[in-house]
C-alpha cells in the first residue's frame, strides 16, 4: 500500500496495519510547519538517541521555503540527518522497518518516508559459549541480535570476500536472517540451492535457527543431519574458510553451517591450536566415544542373553552372580537404566542449575546405589549406562541421535543377538551413507575417500601441511541424487 | 547408481571375495600344495569368467540375457544368506531363529535397496578396513603360536567345502560386474580390483597356514577354523568381536548380490522404473533366502 495524503490518513492506516497495537509509538512535531508524525516502537528504539538523530535535526528545520512535502522529506533526509536513512514509499515496509528498531518520519501529504536505524533494545552481553567451551581460544560467544553477530564474523575477517545477505524469514515473525560467506571460495552450486531452499521456506515464525535447519536437510528420515550450528564466532570464521555458508538468526546465538560433515561432529577448534598428534588423539578418541555410546549397553544384552559363551569366563561368572540378584530381564534392565538416565539428565538440564545439580546428585545416587541394593539393576549395567552417558558427552552434536540408537540397540540386542546389533550397525551404516548434503556426500572424504581423509579428517596433520593444502568443501567429491 | 567409484566397487569384491574364508566349515582348510592349487583355484577361475563376460559386456548389450545372471545373483544371495545363518546359528550354539533372521535379513536387503546402490558402496572401503584390521590382528597375533610341525599334508584334496567355496567365490565376480556397469569405462581401467583381490588372497593363504599352524588336526575339524582361531589363542574370550567382522562380510555380500540382481534385471527390463525392480529384487532375495535357509 503506497504511502499518500494527510498526515492523519497516514496515522489511521498505520494503527489499522498494526491492529491498533498500543506500542507503536507516535509523536507529532513540526518541521518547518509541516506536521510530521514520528513512528517508532516502544522498548525497540532507544530514546537519547532518537532525540539526538530525530527530533533535533527535525526541529532544526524552522523555515521551509520548498515547494512539496516530497522536497521537505528529501531536504531532511538529505540535509540534516546525522547518518544515512532509507527512503520508503509503501505502508508494509515502514511498518517493518519500525518493528525492527527504526524510526519513519511521515510528513503531511508527501508519498515516501523516511526510516532511521535507532535500535535501542536490550540485549545479552557478548560472553563464553556455553554449549562449545574450548581452553584455548576466544572467549566470545554470539549474542541474539543480528548486528552484533555480524560483527563479531566481520572482526575476524576482515576481507572484501567476506559477503552478507539478507533476508526475511517467517510469514509472521519477519526475522532477519543473513546468509554469510566468502564469496571467492564458496560453491555457487551449494549457494543457489541454500538461497532456492530459505526463499521456499514457508514458516509462520523462526525464533531458532533449528526451526530452519529441517528445511535445509535433504534427507528428512535420517538421524544425522547435514547441518551443523556453532555458537562460537570463530569456529564460524573457520567454516567459512572453507567454503562453507553460515546462516546468522535474528534472536539466536545459535549460527547454522552447510554443508555439515560427519566428521566435523569429532572436530573442535581447540584441534588446531594444540599440537597435531594430540589434536589426533583426542579424534580418535571421540570417535570411539561414539561407538562405545552406541553399542555398548546393546552389545552388552546381546552377548549376556544370547551368546554367553562369547563373553570371558570371569566376565560370565561375574555376570550371572549379578543377575541373580536383579528382578528385571536384561533387556528390562537395560532399557530401565537408559530410561532413569534420559528422565534424570533432562531434568537436570531444564531446571534452575542449582536445583539441576541437586537433582543430578539424587539421580545418581538413586541409579547408582538405590537401584542396586533395590535389585531393580545389576552394577555391571550400571556401569555400562554410566560409561555410555560419560562417552556420549565427548561428542554433543551427536547425542540426540546417539541417545535413541542406544534404545533400538538394546532392543535389536535383546531379540536378535549379535546378529542383530551387526545388521544394526549395517543400518545405521546405510543411513549415515545415504546423507547427502547439497551434493557434498555426509561421510566425506572419510568415503568417498579423497586426499583430505589424511590431512583433517580423523588425523590432523601440521598446520605447515595443512596451509599448503588448502581444504574447500567445494573441493570434496560429490554425490549422486537419492531416489 | 551414478557416484559409485571403481575403488568402493573393488572393495565389495573384496568382501565378498573373502567371505567363504570365514564360512568354511566341515572339512577345515588346506595346507597341502595340492590343497592350495584348488585353494588357487578357486581365486582363478572366477576371474577368468569374469573376464569372459567382460569383454562379452564390451561388444554388445546383453538385454534379457541380463536375467539368468541375475536369476544366479538371487541364487547365491541365498547361498549367501544360508552361510551367514550358519554362522550366527553356530555363535548361538544352534539356538538362532531362522524366521526372525530371515525378517532382519530381509528389512535390511530393502533398506539398502531403498538407500541407494551409492550409499552401500560408501560403507565398502571402511568395511574393507575393518575386516582386513580384524584378520591382520588375528593372524599377527596367532602366528606366534604356530608350529611348523602342525603343517601337515591332509588326506582330503577335494571335499564338499571347497566346492561349496569355489561356487561361492564364483559369485563374488559376477556381482561386480552387475555393480560395475555404473563406473565409466575410465574408472574400470584402475588397479583397484587387482589390489583388493589379491590382498584378499594373500589374507586367505595367511589364514591357511595360520590355522594350521596354530590348530594342527583340529584345523581341519572345526566347524569355523577361522572362528576357533580367534577363541584359541591370544584373544581367547574376544572372539565375539571377530564374530561381528565376519557376520558384517556376510552382509555385504549378500547385499551386494542383491545389487548386483537388481542392476542386471533393470538392465534385462529397462522400461520397469528403479523402484518396481527394488521391489522385483527384494523379492527374489526374499525367496532365495527362505529356501537357502529353511530347505
Amino acid at each position: 500500500m503506497k504511502i499518500e495524503g494527510t498526515i492523519e490518513h497516514t496515522v489511521k492506516t498505520l494503527r489499522l496495519l498494526t491492529e491498533g497495537s498500543q506500542d507503536v509509538r507516535i509523536t507529532y512535531l513540526r518541521a518547518g510547519k509541516v506536521l510530521c508524525a514520528v513512528v517508532s516502537c516502544e522498548g525497540m528504539t532507544d530514546n537519547s538517541l532518537m532525540l539526538d538523530s530525530v527530533y533535533k535535526p527535525l526541529k532544526t528545520v524552522t523555515k521551509w521555503q520548498g515547494r512539496t512535502t516530497q522536497k521537505l522529506i528529501e531536504h531532511i533526509k538529505n540535509e540534516r540527518l546525522l547518518f544515512s536513512a532509507k527512503t520508503l514509499a509503501s505502508y508494509e515496509d515502514a511498518i517493518e522497518k519500525i518493528l525492527s528498531g527504526c524510526a519513519c518520519v511521515f510528513a503531511d501529504g508527501a508519498s515516501c518516508c523516511f526510516a532511521l536505524p535507532v535500535p535501542g533494545y536490550a540485549h545479552r552481553a557478548i560472553t563464553e559459549s556455553y554449549t562449545e567451551e574450548n581452553v584455548r581460544s576466544s572467549r566470545e560467544g554470539f549474542a541474539e541480535p543480528l548486528s552484533v553477530n555480524v560483527t563479531l564474523v566481520r572482526r575476524r575477517m576482515k576481507t572484501g570476500s567476506l559477503r552478507f545477505e539478507y533476508l526475511k524469514l517467517g510469514s509472521r515473525s519477519n526475522t532477519s536472517v543473513a546468509l554469510v560467506y566468502l564469496c571467492d571460495v564458496v560453491s555457487e552450486h551449494t549457494l543457489n540451492k541454500v538461497r532456492a531452499c530459505l526463499s521456499k521456506l514457508k514458516i509462520d515464525s523462526v525464533l531458532e535457527s533449528g526451526f530452519i535447519e529441517p528445511f535445509l536437510r535433504e534427507n528428512r528420515f535420517s538421524l544425522f543431519s547435514g547441518v551443523g550450528y556453532t555458537e562460537r564466532p570463530d569456529t564460524l570464521c573457520a567454516k567459512i574458510g572453507e567454503g562453507r555458508i553460515g546462516i546468522l538468526v535474528d534472536g539466536t546465538p545459535f549460527a547454522l553451517t552447510v554443508p555439515h560433515l560427519f566428521i566435523e561432529n569429532f572436530q573442535s577448534f581447540d584441534d588446531y591450536s594444540q599440537k597435531a598428534y594430540y589434536a589426533s588423539f583426542i579424534r580418535i578418541v571421540k570417535l570411539v566415544s561414539f561407538v562405545i555410546s552406541i553399542f555398548l549397553p546393546g552389545i552388552y544384552v546381546a552377548l549376556a542373553l544370547h551368546a554367553p559363551e562369547l563373553l570371558a569366563f570371569g566376565m560370565l561368572k561375574n555376570l550371572i552372580a549379578s543377575e541373580q540378584s536383579v528382578a528385571l530381564p536384561i533387556v528390562a534392565e537395560a532399557l530401565f537404566i537408559q530410561l532413569v538416565y534420559e528422565i534424570v539428565r533432562e531434568a537436570g538440564l531444564r531446571l534452575p542449575r542449582p536445583v539441576g545439580h541437586a537433582v543430578s546428585l539424587i539421580g545418581a545416587l538413586v541409579v547408582g546405589e538405590t537401584a542396586i541394593s533395590a535389585g531393580l539393576a545389576g552394577a555391571p549395567m550400571v556401569m555400562i549406562a554410566a560409561l555410555t552417558a560419560v562417552c556420549s558427552f565427548t561428542i554433543p552434536k551427536l547425542y540426540q541421535p546417539s541417545a535413541v540408537l542406544r534404545f533400538g540397540f538394546i532392543l535389536l540386542g535383546g531379540i536378535f543377538g549379535p546378529l542383530g546389533i551387526v545388521a544394526g550397525g549395517c543400518f545405521l551404516g546405510l543411513d549415515i551413507s545415504s546423507v547427502n548434503v547439497f551434493g557434498t556426500p555426509y561421510l566425506a572424504p572419510l568415503s568417498p575417500a579423497s586426499r583430505w581423509v589424511f590431512d583433517d579428517a580423523v588425523i590432523r596433520r601440521s598446520w605447515r601441511k595443512l596451509a599448503d593444502n588448502g581444504f574447500l568443501v567445494s573441493k570434496l567429491p560429490k554425490g549422486g541424487k537419492r531416489k | 547408481m551414478n557416484g559409485v567409484t571403481s575403488r568402493q566397487l573393488a572393495a565389495v569384491f573384496g568382501i565378498s571375495a573373502i567371505y567363504p574364508l570365514f564360512t568354511l566349515r566341515g572339512a577345515g582348510v588346506f595346507a597341502s600344495a595340492a590343497d592350495m592349487f584348488v585353494f588357487y583355484l578357486a581365486y582363478c577361475a572366477p576371474f577368468a569368467v569374469f573376464g569372459l563376460v567382460v569383454l562379452s559386456c564390451k561388444q554388445r548389450d546383453m538385454g534379457m540375457l541380463n536375467l539368468p545372471f541375475a536369476a544366479l545373483m538371487f541364487v547365491f544371495a541365498g547361498l549367501s544368506a544360508r552361510e551367514t545363518f550358519a554362522l550366527w546359528s553356530y555363535t548361538e550354539q544352534g539356538s538362532a531363529s531362522p524366521v526372525l533372521y530371515v525378517l532382519l535379513m530381509l528389512a535390511l536387503v530393502g533398506y539398502a535397496l531403498y538407500s541407494t546402490a551409492e550409499s552401500f558402496a560408501r560403507l565398502a572401503p571402511a568395511t574393507a578396513a575393518a575386516v582386513a584390521a580384524a584378520l591382520a590382528i588375528l593372524l599377527i597375533f596367532s602366528a606366534r603360536d604356530a608350529q611348523t610341525e602342525n603343517l601337515q599334508t591332509p588326506t582330503y584334496v577335494l571335499n564338499n567345502s571347497t566346492t561349496h567355496f569355489f561356487v561361492q567365490s564364483a559369485a563374488a565376480p559376477l556381482g561386480f560386474l552387475a555393480l560395475s556397469s555404473s563406473a565409466s569405462d575410465r574408472e574400470k581401467l584402475k588397479p583397484s580390483y587387482i589390489t583388493f583381490l589379491s590382498a584378499a588372497f594373500i589374507a586367505a593363504v595367511c589364514a591357511v597356514f595360520v590355522s594350521e599352524g596354530v590348530m594342527g588336526d583340529y584345523a581341519q575339524k572345526a566347524s569355523y577354523p577361522l572362528y576357533s582361531l580367534s577363541s584359541a589363542t591370544l584373544f581367547k574370550g574376544s572372539d565375539a568381536l571377530f564374530a561381528f567382522v565376519w557376520i558384517v562380510c556376510g552382509l555385504v555380500r549378500i547385499i551386494g548380490l542383491a545389487f548386483a540382481g537388481h542392476a542386471l534385471v533393470h538392465k534385462a527390463l529397462p522400461r520397469f522404473s528403479e523402484r518396481k525392480t527394488n521391489i522385483f529384487a527384494l523379492g527374489f532375495v526374499a525367496v532365495a533366502t527362505v529356501l537357502g535357509v529353511f530347505v
